[in-house]
């Protein structure tokens, strides 16, 4: 079976092994991991990503082994604790930039991010600069930025920790409608168990040094 | 944090001595800076008929394409050193930042002859071996400024542009790039000025294609005695420098206001093997250039036809090899010790005053912006103005070896006022409004709170000034009597006779600027140490 994700035996952290790894998702699935702060959570998901090398075992994203592949090779996109939009460019810019690392053309990556802007209610928001969205609004763009160029895979790191918490519950549940609308395999890190339940029901946790499922 | 200078809580309690602390800074400027630069305007309006414009303008235009390679060359060499420095963590970090920042504390002129010594052989006097140098002096601007603004940037936007599938170079392209713009801009405008009005390295690594305006000053007033020309010459510099300044500070502040957002967190440790295979191979590079020309100066030092001699640094103490009628090494030695001395006071006082003054009265801000002015005048404006202000009857100060100091001082305020204004907000006031709640006089309540910062300011200001002293050629140039040269004019003069010994003594003597300049730096920076300790 292909899997949208799968760990096979991974050991991660940086000189020494930290976290111990055995995870395999479906195509198209959505999982939460749980865990405290300090816990390996965003370790496992840079070695997911490859700024981190993973010390043994294999990754594979959508069936492909993407271990010894570099970052913009592996088809993994991620969406970070701040949204991380780049502010010299606009927020149509933005949504166009991976869209245009993939080699779309220019009016058609301009089409694509208008209708992925208005999917998230933000029409009209295009030409703006990222520095005038409030903190919702940034997010959303930096989630219809890493879904542009259709990644195999989506990682969310803590995404919404910055926002209060009616706006958080209110978002992790909105975009886990259009990660499943998209039919996008995703992997959602939180500290927070009732955010990771309002996403979906397959929640794993780091405890002890090993991901559980 | 201090807003009022001995006060904490209003300017109640400062000693009313204070208020007035602006006075000798302004003085000081005034008659140092405002004399020479009105003698040079008033002497350039007479050169108007008779200057010889399409020979300075074709130098000017020469100048300005040497100033424009030698930039663009350190940005080349100095860009990928800022970017491994800013973007990681990793063992000897440290290190490589203060060699870095080496051959721009260095004098001039000794880093001219290490070039010599380093490619002379391999390279005729000309336009390479200028463009090297002035590359290898201005290595640490770019490192810094550049660096700065890099370091501010937070490393996750590169991957987050990676995620999306830009490779590492169009990552930098795209996102890390149009970011830097603004302090690359920046930098490259201050290395333009810096090579466009070179002096030391020109004089010695340079020939007939090669010259500035700034040798050109030199040219008119020592030779041809025409001091309307140079003033002239002067000015067009002064207008093409502020000119590039300009447009760097504008560049700047587009800078400050594009800049993002802070680092959340500390720089990662390179951990893809192509992360460390990078970072160790430019790491490796950028120390290499910065200890190649200094290892052949050192052996320069010690090397003479018959192999391995310590001839050169026995030398120093007499009239042998080929020093002969311009005095003996040690003579020069003791003369830029005594000037660096008596800069180091001087600088040391007006810069302290000065800084005082920022924190303490609105004028005080004033005064310390146009003591930033010498930055932007070259030395030989400087050395010139100054020499027809006060270096001829009826005021002739140069009789009293004075000129050269006050010089020095002028040149080193600057630097002087940028290290102790920081460091005095940095200290907090409240301990004078505590002294002063136990009864203290205003002024007992003032020392009690700054007291102990400003004896280590003071000391490690005047160590700066003394640093600036040591290595500074352009000013001294102008304004030396024959008969007592500095040890930057003693190695030029040296140079300018021929043979291997005047090269080997110039070697050893330059060897000697490059331990107290190094010496002096040490001690700076463990004062700085002393106080963050406090």
């Amino acid at each position: 079976m292909m899997y949208g994700l799968e760990l096979a035996n991974c050991a991660i952290g940086y000189e020494l092994p930290f976290l111990h790894a055995d995870l395999q998702v479906p195509d198209a699935g959505i999982i939460a991991i749980l865990g405290p702060s300090g816990c390996g959570k965003s370790t496992l998901l840079s070695t997911i990503l490859g700024t981190i090398p993973v010390l043994a075992g294999r990754i594979r994203v959508a069936g492909a082994d993407v271990t010894d592949l570099p970052i913009h090779q592996r088809r993994v996109g991620m969406v970070f604790q701040d949204p991380l939009l780049f502010t010299h460019l606009t927020v149509e810019a933005n949504v166009m930039y991976g869209l245009r690392r993939a080699g779309v053309s220019k009016e058609q990556a301009h089409q694509r991010a208008r209708e992925l802007l208005a999917w998230v209610g933000l029409d009209g928001f295009g030409a703006r600069s990222p520095l005038e969205l409030s903190g919702g609004q940034a997010q959303r763009v930096a989630l219809v930025r890493a879904l542009a160029p259709k990644p195999a895979l989506l990682l969310l790191d803590e995404p919404y920790s910055a926002l209060d918490s009616d706006l958080r519950t209110r978002l992790a549940a909105e975009v886990a409608g259009l990660l499943r609308e998209e039919h996008v395999t995703a992997v959602h890190v939180t500290h927070d168990e009732s955010e990771a339940r309002s996403i979906t029901d397959r929640v794993h946790r780091i405890a002890d040094g090993e991901l559980l499922g | 944090m201090a807003e009022d200078l001995g006060t904490g809580d209003g300017s109640l309690n400062a000693p009313s001595w204070l208020r007035w602390a602006w006075v000798p800074p302004a003085l000081f400027l005034a008659v140092l800076l405002g004399a020479p630069l009105a003698s040079v305007l008033g002497h350039a309006f007479n050169a108007f008929g008779s200057f010889d414009w399409p020979g300075t303008l074709r130098i000017a235009a020469l100048a300005a394409l040497q100033a424009a390679i030698s930039a663009l060359c350190a940005l080349v060499i100095g860009l990928p050193l800022a970017g491994v420095l800013s973007t990681y963590q990793f063992r000897g970090r440290a290190l490589t930042q203060a060699l870095v920042t080496v051959p721009f504390v260095l004098p001039t002129v000794v880093i001219a002859l290490s070039f010599r010594g380093l490619l002379g052989s391999v390279l005729e006097p000309g336009l390479l071996l200028v463009i090297a140098a002035h590359t290898y002096i201005n290595l640490a601007v770019i490192v810094r400024i550049v660096g700065s603004t890099w370091l501010q940037l937070d490393s996750r936007e590169v991957t987050a542009a990676r995620a999306l599938g830009a490779t590492p170079f169009s990552a930098f392209r795209t996102v890390t790039l149009p970011q830097l713009k603004g302090a690359i801009l920046s930098a490259a405008a201050v290395v333009f000025v810096f090579c466009f009005t070179s002096l030391g390295v020109v004089l010695v690594l340079g020939d007939s294609s090669t010259r500035t305006l700034e040798t050109q000053i030199l040219r008119e007033t020592s030779l041809l005695l025409d001091f309307p020309a140079a003033a002239l010459t002067a000015l067009l510099q002064l207008m093409v420098v502020t000119v590039a300044l300009l447009i760097g500070a504008r560049a700047s502040m587009k800078r400050t206001q594009t800049t993002p957002r802070l680092r959340l967190s500390r720089l990662p440790h390179p951990r893809l093997p192509r992360q460390r295979l990078l970072v160790v191979s430019i790491v490796a590079a950028g120390i290499a250039i910065v200890l190649l020309p200094l290892v052949s100066l050192t052996l320069d030092s010690v090397r003479g036809q018959d192999g391995w001699t310590l001839q050169w640094w026995q030398s120093l103490t007499s009239l042998d090899a080929g020093t002969t009628r311009l005095g003996t090494p040690i003579s020069a030695i003791a003369v830029s010790l005594k000037y660096a001395l008596i800069s180091g006071a001087i600088a040391g006082a007006v810069g302290v005053l000065a800084a005082m003054s920022v924190l303490a009265h609105r004028v005080g801000r004033a005064i310390a912006l146009v003591a930033l002015a010498p930055l932007g005048l070259s030395a030989a404006t400087l050395g010139l103005g100054l020499m027809l202000s006060f270096g001829r009857p009826p005021v002739d100060l140069r009789s009293w070896d004075l000129l050269i100091p006050l010089a020095h001082s002028l040149v080193a305020v600057p630097l002087v006022i940028a290290v102790v204004l920081p460091t005095l907000r940095a200290t907090d006031a409240r301990a004078a409004t505590v002294a002063s709640a136990l009864g203290a006089k205003p002024t007992r309540a003032f020392f009690t709170a700054y007291g102990p910062t400003l004896r280590i300011v003071l000391l490690a200001a005047g160590g700066l000034a003394a640093c600036v002293s040591l290595g500074e050629f352009g000013a001294a140039s102008f304004l030396a009597r024959s008969g007592s040269p500095t040890v930057p004019l003693q190695i030029m003069r040296l140079l300018q006779r021929p043979g291997d010994a005047s090269y080997g003594v110039a070697a050893a003597l330059a060897m000697v600027l490059v331990i107290g300049t190094v010496l002096l730096i040490l001690g700076v920076d463990a004062l700085g140490r002393r106080r963050l300790a406090r």
